[in-house]
């Protein structure tokens, strides 16, 4: 198996170069999905494919798309609730701390692995509050997580919701006219909300492939939008690349759970604004455990994440990428999660990857 | 935005599951697929059984192969000038 | 600005407080190398010194506990300087409650170790801190050696474009086994622990080939290591990613947590420095010890202090420092 995969990469490497030198241009792929952006760089793609492809990114990074308030908030809360959150969160920089500076104040703030195993262990202590973010495929952890508090009937157990969805920011890209030959979807999403949920994506006219995440995966996937540009240049088109694990109608228990639970509401995306219908909250017979979070405007500033997550710019075109923002102090989201666009490119590829082996 | 792995149920008990992913064996919930049964692989992200997976990958994957070596044996037309 | 845990995680925070405030302060040559041993010299013998902290938690874990670990460590940072290791001071600070028969376990285990070094534990220093001010039990060593052989020290400047990077077996077993203890997390079982002692192993690699120079790999793990010698030595190092040797366990803890194998730390594992032609050499003698030993990548002509990976496909991409704590992910 693991001979085979290695000499279909092979193939798949050459087949990739020799289909886009037959388009006759260099390609502009986007993924939306942050784990994407780590795998792309982590396997070294952009270096192998300098000739061929450029990678952009879009809003699905769930860290790099959250307000800096929803951080104050939760560093204000700290003072009097245990504060659970996924790891991802605790060095992203509120308007003037994080949640590790909070930690080392002294603040009760543990991390979180799975929501359900948090309302376990927040239930037997003080008031404690879960940060709830990420997309479709958290959701339905927090759905679990949610359930158990309100059949336990628990007082003391709070969830700051930031939950999102994947469509409504992508259709919003499309809408402002994004230009991109390509679309790598998310294939944990689409594992929840099925190919079904991605249907939309056939009414623009760019190949869009629901992809998994190894290498072999992503060349794959690459090796499918060439072979559409191909053959049906014009076309638009939906494939699904990871259907090991992502079906027609996705998981329907889950999408229940979550509807039962959650209602559509509008999102605030970072450096973005306002996205309609693109965010979950509590339904309002559950709002008891909700502590909701309002966002004020986001002061003016020089980082153009907003850009590089709409797939507008590379993260080295920002002014600030690699001089005042680095993964030590980072200035915008992008540059805090580790998959965040920003980040990846400074971990993996900043100071260029040319090798000299000439003694 | 998700990390998630492929892991083989090792036993059920109740709404959680043992896995088994290279090796590390671990508890899971499983209440979000009701018919998983032990010996199934499953997609888990953030301690939850999301998806069943189909074992289907090999032979997919052989088929890739024959069809990319087809095409690496056949001169590419694009390319004749 | 205050310590966060990023500042002992032994990357670039660490760096930059060592430098920021101890170097800054103490101005003292051997601290200023910063090798895993300091090199001093009394009435013409040249002496190594070494002292490490641990605050391993659990204490007891798979493959080992804090005694052990306490003289695995200092002996392991004197053996990879060229050091045979020969006296250990001990410190123990202990938190009111804790179980005498669990020290007298422990300090069991840590002559057990040193039994095996082959060091004599000289001088020690016992603290009892008040409850809650302090978790269960902390350990710190410090240990002096003399040189296995004099005229062959492994030194940072020896090291030199086209030498070879060895790894004496598989990666990241410490840091997996104590992420696998968290009982939050609902691993089954704990993976085991690389712990283990390294003063024979290299005596007998130094007085039997070449070798230029070797770090031990312990917190930041692989990353860490291969950065600071990238930093130290101006060159960039070009490792080959399917060469380095992750055993599946351990890359599985990574998968289902996000972690990167290459930040774990070990606390049995080194790197060999080697010249081109003594490779083969150092690499079957350090096979012997461990069958995952492996050639890893090589030291490049070019300055600029990059750790490089080659990845599966002909890809390249950096190896960064550490910059933060690494902590479990979903996304």
């Amino acid at each position: 198996m693991k001979q085979l995969s290695d000499r279909t990469s092979a193939l798949l490497v050459r087949q990739i170069k020799n289909n886009v030198a037959a388009i006759g241009r260099k390609l502009k792929i986007l993924e939306v999905c942050g784990t994407h952006t780590v795998s792309i760089y982590k396997y070294g793609l952009p270096a192998v494919f300098g000739q061929e492809f450029e990678f952009v990114s879009g809003p699905g990074c769930p860290v790099c798309v959250t307000h800096q308030h929803y951080i104050d908030q939760l560093i204000e809360l700290s003072d009097s609730h245990t504060i659970f959150t996924f790891g991802d969160m605790l060095k992203v920089p509120g308007s003037c701390s994080s949640l590790a500076q909070a930690r080392a104040n002294g603040a009760d703030i543990r991390i979180m692995y799975s929501p359900p195993e948090a309302v376990v262990q927040a239930a037997s202590i003080g008031n404690s509050l879960i940060a709830a973010v990420g997309f479709e495929t958290t959701a339905p952890a927090f759905g679990l997580a949610i359930k158990m508090a309100s059949e336990r009937k628990l007082k003391n157990v709070f969830f700051v919701n930031e939950l999102k969805t994947m469509p409504a920011p992508i259709q919003m890209l499309m809408a402002n006219g994004l230009s991109t030959d390509g679309i790598l979807l998310p294939g944990h999403v689409a594992a929840v909300i099925g190919v079904n949920g991605f249907e939309f994506m056939r009414n623009y006219q760019v190949p869009c492939i629901i992809a998994g995440f190894t290498g072999l995966d992503i060349l794959i996937s690459l090796y499918r939008i060439t072979q559409h540009l191909l053959a049906e240049p014009q076309q638009g088109c939906l494939i699904n690349q990871y259907s090991r694990v992502v079906s027609t109608t996705g998981n329907p228990t889950a999408q229940a759970l979550v509807a039962a639970y959650y209602e559509p509401c509008d999102a605030y995306f970072r450096g973005i604004g306002i996205i309609k219908a693109a965010g979950l909250r509590l339904r309002p017979q559950l709002q008891q455990f909700e502590i909701s979070c309002s966002y004020p405007p986001e002061a003016p500033s020089q980082c153009r994440c907003a850009q590089v997550i709409t797939a507008q710019i590379q993260p080295r075109q920002c002014p600030l990428f690699a001089n005042c923002c680095t993964p030590e102090s980072p200035q915008g989201p992008c540059m805090v999660s580790s998959e965040g666009a920003c980040a990846a490119y400074y971990r993996y590829a900043r100071e260029g990857l040319d090798i000299n082996e000439n003694y | 935005m998700c990390v998630g792995f492929p892991a083989e149920i090792i036993s059920i008990n109740g709404g959680s599951a043992v896995i088994d992913y290279l090796g590390v064996r671990k508890e899971v919930n499983i209440m979000l697929l009701p018919a998983v049964q032990v010996g199934d692989y499953v997609l888990v992200h953030a301690g939850i059984a999301l998806q069943k997976i189909s074992p289907s990958e090999a032979s997919e994957l052989f088929e890739l192969f024959k069809e990319l070596q087809t095409a690496a044996e056949s001169p590419l037309k694009d390319q004749a000038k | 600005m205050k310590i966060t845990k990023a500042h002992g995680n032994g990357g670039k925070q660490t760096q930059e407080l060592i430098k920021n405030i101890f170097v800054q302060n103490f101005k003292t040559d051997p601290l200023q190398q910063q090798d895993d041993a300091a090199t001093l010299t009394i009435n013409s013998q040249r002496i190594g010194t070494s002292i490490d902290g641990f605050v391993v938690k659990p204490y007891r874990f798979n493959g080992g506990d804090i005694g052990k670990l306490a003289v695995c460590g200092t002996v392991n940072d004197l053996a990879v300087c060229g050091y045979r290791p020969l006296y250990l001071n001990v410190s123990y600070m202990l938190e009111e409650g804790f179980a005498l028969s669990e020290l007298a376990l422990l300090a069991a285990s840590m002559a057990d170790a040193a039994n095996l070094a082959g060091i004599k534990i000289v001088a020690g220093d016992t603290k009892v801190v008040e409850k809650n001010n302090l978790d269960e039990i902390f350990v710190t060593t410090s240990g002096i050696g003399i040189p296995f052989d004099e005229h062959n020290m492994p030194d940072i400047g020896k090291i030199a474009p086209g030498n070879v990077v060895i790894v004496s077996g598989d990666i990241g077993r410490h840091g997996a086994c104590i992420y696998s203890h968290n009982d939050t997390m609902g691993f089954a079982a704990a993976i085991a622990s690389d712990c283990a002692l390294l003063n024979h192993d290299i005596e007998l690699l130094l007085s039997n080939c070449e070798v230029n120079f070797m770090r031990d790999l312990t917190r930041g793990g692989l990353a860490t290591a291969l950065n600071e010698i990238a930093q130290a030595t101006g060159r960039d190092i070009l490792l080959q990613e399917n060469q380095i040797p992750v055993s599946n366990e351990v890359q599985g803890l990574c998968d289902i947590l996000g972690l990167d194998a290459y930040y774990l730390a070990c606390e049995g594992r080194f790197l060999a420095i080697a010249p081109e032609q003594s490779a083969n050499k150092a690499l079957a003698i350090m096979q012997k010890f461990n069958s995952q030993a492996a050639v890893i990548g090589k030291i490049l002509p070019s300055n600029n202090r990059r750790v490089l990976v080659e990845t599966a496909f002909g890809g390249t991409r950096i190896v960064d420092m550490l910059t933060y704590e690494m902590l479990p992910r979903i996304c």
